[in-house]
């Protein structure tokens, strides 16, 4: 039954609304279209509702906006079903829309006059805009209040950051205010000063605090904004003084005196100053430990300023504390002002070093040597402007100067009055670089002549130039100053070949033993070379000389003998009486002549050259004597003894034909009843060797030893002893080339003594 | 029975003594020789030109001579291109080793020392021929006896 009820409320076969107008169109199309527009109108009303609800939260009331949005919605929905009925009967649901809309117009009109005395409680626009202007009135006074405030920070925070100490006190100097830096450096904390005296912060003893009091008085009583600063010194928390600055200033602000002390630490300052105080005296010092004087001259004033000690060296000590530039400049020697201007304008004028010795007046009053040194500032226009230097007094540097010179002038003149030339060759100049005068008087050659030869070398004699190069590296390669000597030839500036012997050595060698510098010296030996070229000339023409004497003196000899051997043959039986006597005479001096021509022909041969020496016994020479005499010791019955061998240092054939000189000069002048008898003994010594021979022979008188060993001197009669008289001669001579001597010694009647000293190398 | 054989020798020297001591001394040898005379190394080598055929037994030649002396000789005849076979020996008065010693190494077989006497000569004279001539044999020789 409900089922039937309900299908019939929902039954849209009633009849249409449309019949209600008899479908009259303008009736019906009038009605559609009213309704039409006005569900659409109402449609889009709680669009806006909303939009407007959405963008103003600030307004609330959200439930209000929803309700009259549902009414005019549901308005809106009514007017729809109002168009369906005309052409359908769904009048239950038509129904139904309107019941909706009813209930919530209803609820919409509880709620608004709900809300009535609020909605009336709400201002007006004309209220609302004084508000408004209340408000920013408002606004603007915090935010003044604000800057105000914040200006007050920017205060106080300049005042917390100032590296000075601040202090505010009122008109009773009492502390209002303090910084951070002040009790930093007092070391105090804020709260322990705030209404504190100002005297507080200071020591309160001496005539420093009153200075302060005095200060602040004047201030007070001064205008505004007049300051005062002094130094004085503060007081820690700790009783430390502290050296400070203090400025003091007054200004009025809101009707009441406020007064601003400002604390400069100088503490820091104080180490600064000592530390520049102590670098001055540091230099101070310097200056007056040194012995040189230290100037400085201002050219443009004239202003001078000169160390006590310069004062002093020029003996202006008097004038110590107000040097001037005259006292400088009278203080030089007459003689040496020019010398000084002249430097120090060329110093000015051409930057070249300002440095002058010259001779000025000492402080004992003297003259002596100065020295002085400077340096320049230029302006901008090259105009010299200040001068400063240094000021020695060198007598005594000079004077070991000058005791150094003659002591290179005695040593030059020792080395050009050398006997030898002297020169320093260098290696890698090629060249001599040293030459003492003799080098100069024995070649012709100066330093100049040197240096305009293309080379050194070219001097040498083409001959000796290979020997030269070897002995250079000969004396390269030997180590230490060993010298070696040498002969060359060496062209003379004239032309002419002088023979030199020299000596050198390295004078020099770099780090890797590479010779630098060689010292040679040599001695001019042409004269000596002459003499012995012309002596070994002479030597060999008399060699020659002898020889071909000889040999042509026994031409003639020999043919006198054979022919007068040959008229004697021929004549033999018919020669008689005074006839065969002359020719045998004739014969006995031909035979005499030969022997002596001989022997003077073995004593030119006997030379320096012709000797060979050798290490011998004396008894070989001995047994070969005797043997070569073995038949005139037998036939005279000598006897000969030797006392003891020794080893000698002799040439062979020389020396046996000296000891068989001596012996048969022995057994020839023996004593007419009485056998010789010849000892020899011999001595070893360190150097030489003593040889005596000894005979009992007939000895000869004093008077003729000193010329027994000169040729062709004869002591006895002819007819007595035969002989050339050149025996001894030739003895003499070959003990002479041996290096040794010969001596005699004799009594007449007694015997003979000879002494051979020959040496042992 | 003797088959005659003459040796020709000849001697080179300028000094006209010893050519006569010469021949005085070989008059005393027994013996035919055949004596010429030259009186220095230059006549000795024209000779060996002209009469390089000739058979010479021995040549004695001086050393001391003018024009050429005997050492020049020596040397020429050692570089002639044909060389003769003459003996050659040295006959001088000079006694030095040295001289000696050169003359044999210029090619003389032997070497003389003049005498003092003819005696003493004569008796070389015949101690040499007979060396030369019956002891040693050598391409001049010549064949008797």
């Amino acid at each position: 039954m409900q089922n039937e009820q309900l299908q019939s409320f929902f039954r849209g076969d009633y009849m249409p609304h449309g019949h209600c107008y008899l479908w009259q169109p303008h009736i019906l199309w009038t009605n559609v279209v009213a309704d039409l527009v006005i569900a659409a109108s109402y449609f889009s009303i709680p669009i806006a509702i909303m939009m407007f609800a959405n963008k103003r939260k600030d307004i609330g009331y959200n439930k209000v906006f929803a309700l009259f949005s549902l009414f005019i919605l549901c308005c809106g929905i009514t007017h729809v079903f109002g168009i369906i009925t005309i052409w359908q009967g769904v009048y239950g649901a038509h129904g139904i829309a309107k019941a909706i809309t009813a209930l919530v117009s209803l609820v919409t009109a509880i709620y608004v006059f709900k809300l009535m005395p609020n909605a009336l409680a709400m201002p007006t626009i004309q209220q609302f805009a004084g508000v408004r202007d209340q408000l920013k009135a408002v606004s603007e006074s915090h935010s003044s209040l604000e800057s105000q405030l914040k200006n007050s920070g920017v205060f106080k925070f300049m005042i917390e950051a100032m590296p000075l100490g601040a202090v505010l006190v009122d008109d009773h100097f009492n502390i209002q205010l303090v910084n951070k830096t002040l009790l930093k450096d007092f070391g105090f904390s804020s709260e322990a000063l705030l209404g504190k005296p100002l005297s507080y912060l200071f020591t309160s003893d001496g005539h420093e605090f009153e200075k302060l009091q005095q200060a602040l008085k004047t201030v007070v009583e001064d205008n505004p904004m007049s300051s005062q600063s002094l130094i004085l010194k503060g007081k820690s928390k700790h009783g430390d003084g502290i050296p400070i600055e203090v400025s003091i200033v007054k200004e009025h602000a809101d009707g009441t005196a406020m007064i601003l002390v400002s604390i400069k630490n100088l503490t820091h300052f104080r180490y600064l100053e000592n530390q520049i105080l102590e670098s001055h005296q540091r230099l101070e010092r310097a200056i007056s430990a040194t012995n040189d004087g230290i100037w400085e001259w201002n050219i443009a004033t004239g202003e001078v300023s000169y160390s006590p000690q310069l004062m002093i060296l020029i003996g202006q000590e008097q004038h110590i504390e107000h040097p001037e530039f005259a006292h400088w400049k009278s203080h030089i020697h007459p003689d040496f002002v020019e010398l000084v201007e002249f430097n120090m304008q060329r110093h000015f004028d051409h930057g070249e070093k300002y440095e002058v010795e010259y001779i000025g007046l000492n402080k004992k009053g003297e003259y002596g040597w100065f020295l002085t040194r400077g340096d320049t500032l230029f302006d901008a226009n090259n105009k010299p402007r200040l001068m400063s230097g240094s000021l020695s007094y060198i007598e005594e540097k000079k004077h070991i100067q000058e005791e150094l010179k003659e002591k290179q002038r005695y040593l030059t003149n020792i080395i050009d009055n050398a006997i030898c030339g002297i020169f320093v060759f260098n290696f890698d100049q090629q060249t001599n670089t040293q030459i003492n005068q003799r080098y100069t008087d024995i070649t012709g050659y100066n330093m100049e002549d040197i240096a305009t030869l293309p080379s050194l070398m070219e001097l040498f004699h083409p001959d000796d130039i290979g020997k030269v190069m070897v002995h250079i590296e000969d004396v390269i390669a030997v180590g230490g100053n060993e010298v070696s000597a040498l002969q060359y030839r060496l062209k003379h500036k004239s032309g002419r070949w002088i023979w030199c012997y020299s000596f050198d050595s390295v004078l020099s060698r770099d780090a890797n033993g590479e010779p630098l510098e060689m010292l040679g010296t040599f001695i001019d030996i042409t004269d000596l070379k002459n003499n012995a070229d012309k002596l070994t000339e002479s030597n060999e023409y008399l060699e020659r000389f002898a020889y071909v004497a000889s040999h042509d003196l026994q031409e003639p000899l020999r043919k006198i003998t054979a022919f007068s051997d040959s008229l004697h043959a021929r004549l033999v039986d018919e020669l008689e009486g005074d006839a065969a006597y002359e020719l045998d005479r004739l014969k006995d001096a031909a035979s005499r002549m030969r022997v002596l021509i001989q022997d003077v022909l073995s004593l030119s041969k006997i030379n320096v050259d012709s000797v060979n020496k050798q290490q011998l016994p004396f008894s070989h020479v001995l047994n070969q004597v005797q043997d070569n005499l073995s038949f005139l010791i037998a036939e005279s019955q000598t006897e000969i003894m030797l006392k003891q061998d020794a080893t000698i240092y002799v040439d062979s054939g020389l020396m046996t034909q000296l000891i068989q000189n001596l012996i048969q000069n022995s057994i020839k002048f023996r004593q007419a009843d009485l056998a010789a008898k010849i000892i020899i003994s011999i001595q070893q010594q360190i150097h030489t060797t003593l040889i005596q021979i000894h005979d009992n022979g007939i000895g000869m008188d004093s008077n003729g030893l000193q010329q027994i060993f000169e040729p062709f001197k004869r002591l006895v009669r002819r007819d007595q002893y035969e002989g050339s008289g050149i025996g001894l001669a030739i003895s003499k001579q070959i003990v002479k080339v041996h290096g040794g001597t010969i001596h005699c010694t004799s009594k007449l009647g007694e015997g003979t003594q000879f002494m051979i000293e020959l040496p042992n190398a | 029975m003797h088959s005659r054989v003459i040796h020709k020798i000849l001697i080179v020297d300028d000094d006209q003594d010893d050519i006569y001591f010469f021949k005085q001394a070989l008059s005393k040898v027994q013996g035919d020789f055949q004596l010429q005379h030259l009186r220095n190394g230059k006549e000795l080598l024209e000779h060996i030109t002209e009469h390089r055929l000739d058979n010479v037994s021995l040549v004695l030649l001086d050393l001391n001579m003018p024009v050429m002396d005997g050492w020049e000789t020596l040397e020429k005849m050692a570089s002639l291109s044909v060389k003769v076979k003459w003996p050659i020996i040295v006959y001088t008065t000079s006694k030095r080793a040295e001289d000696v010693g050169n003359a044999y190494r210029l090619g003389a077989l032997s070497y003389i020392v003049k005498p003092d006497t003819i005696i003493e000569l004569t008796k070389i004279l015949q101690s040499t021929f007979k060396y030369w001539f019956d002891v040693v044999e050598h391409p001049m020789k010549k064949e008797g006896n």
